[in-house]
């Protein structure tokens, strides 16, 4: 059964803390052995637990819309996110049932830009950031349990 | 071609915010002839209320920042308006921009919430809006003639 493996959490917090260089000597390492099964449902489960911490328990459309509008006027990756995959993404992570943007890699770039960008407004510290990793790996393994089960 | 006053008074009552009165005049639109004139009007309108607005300047980030606050305004807006095409729309009020892959359906309609919200910001009294059309008007016998 996958399990999400101590080296892809170590590259999840080496992103999260913009470790650049460790965050990618990880992933390259994790791709020559082949193990990346499980990785895109941590930083998935990663990004969802963010969004909610800084969006939920109430949330308006108007809010997300405005959100993504500020990291794509004022982010460094502002040019490079898509909005409505971007707020598509967020709502979902929400619970909204919103139908998925076609174009997959779009979702995951901005997935990827907005996870940096919300955990740079919860001003998280080191220590913050490995609890978050360890919450993500939880309910990565729970998802992945559950896929094994069906 | 020239602009009827129907069709003024159709998008008039609309940045008026007299829906109801949009609403029946809209109805009343003639088909093709009609409604492509009513098309030229919005396309005119939206050109006229977009080259006021973003005269000054028209960054990306001040576009970005536009639309998203028009789109922010209801459930209805942001659902309706999408962002890159509206974008495009008001970038290519000052340079070229290729639109050819967006229908004419979409551009009609994005043009109209967008003017709704441009005219909107602008806050015009009865007068300026008079003034405002006519100009629009102009604009649209211009580019049809």
């Amino acid at each position: 059964m996958v399990a999400v493996s101590d080296t892809q959490a170590a590259a999840l917090r080496a992103s999260l803390m913009l470790n650049a260089d460790e965050a990618q000597g990880l992933r390259v390492r994790l791709t020559a052995a082949g193990e990346l099964a499980g990785f895109s449902e941590l930083l998935y489960a990663a990004f969802a637990l963010a969004v909610r911490r800084r969006f939920a328990p109430t949330w308006t459309r108007a809010e997300i819309v405005r959100y993504v509008g500020s990291i794509r006027t004022t982010g460094s990756s502002g040019a490079d996110l898509d909005p409505l995959a971007a707020e598509t993404q967020i709502r979902r992570a929400l619970g909204d049932e919103v139908s998925l943007a076609e174009n997959t890699e779009q979702e995951a770039a901005a997935q990827a830009i907005l996870l940096l960008c919300i955990i740079a407004d919860l001003e998280l510290n080191a220590r913050d950031v490995d609890l978050l990793v360890a919450e993500a790996r939880k309910l990565a393994d729970a998802w992945l349990a559950a896929q094994a089960r069906q | 071609m020239p602009v009827t006053d129907h069709q003024v008074a159709t998008l008039r009552a609309l940045l008026a915010g007299n829906f109801d009165e949009h609403r029946k005049l809209r109805a009343q639109l003639g088909r093709d002839a009609d409604r492509d004139g009513y098309s030229a009007l919005v396309a005119a309108g939206f050109f006229e209320a977009a080259d006021r607005r973003f005269a000054k300047g028209h960054t990306a980030a001040e576009i970005v920042e536009f639309v998203t606050s028009a789109r922010a305004t209801t459930e209805d807006a942001a659902d309706k308006i999408d962002p890159r095409i509206a974008e495009r729309l008001i970038r290519g009020v000052f340079e070229d921009e290729d639109m050819h892959n967006v229908g004419g359906q979409t551009i009609m309609e994005t043009q109209l919430l967008l003017l709704a919200a441009l005219v909107s910001e602008a806050r015009f009294t009865d007068s300026e809006l008079d003034s405002f059309m006519a100009d629009s008007r102009k604009l649209a016998e211009r580019w049809t003639s």
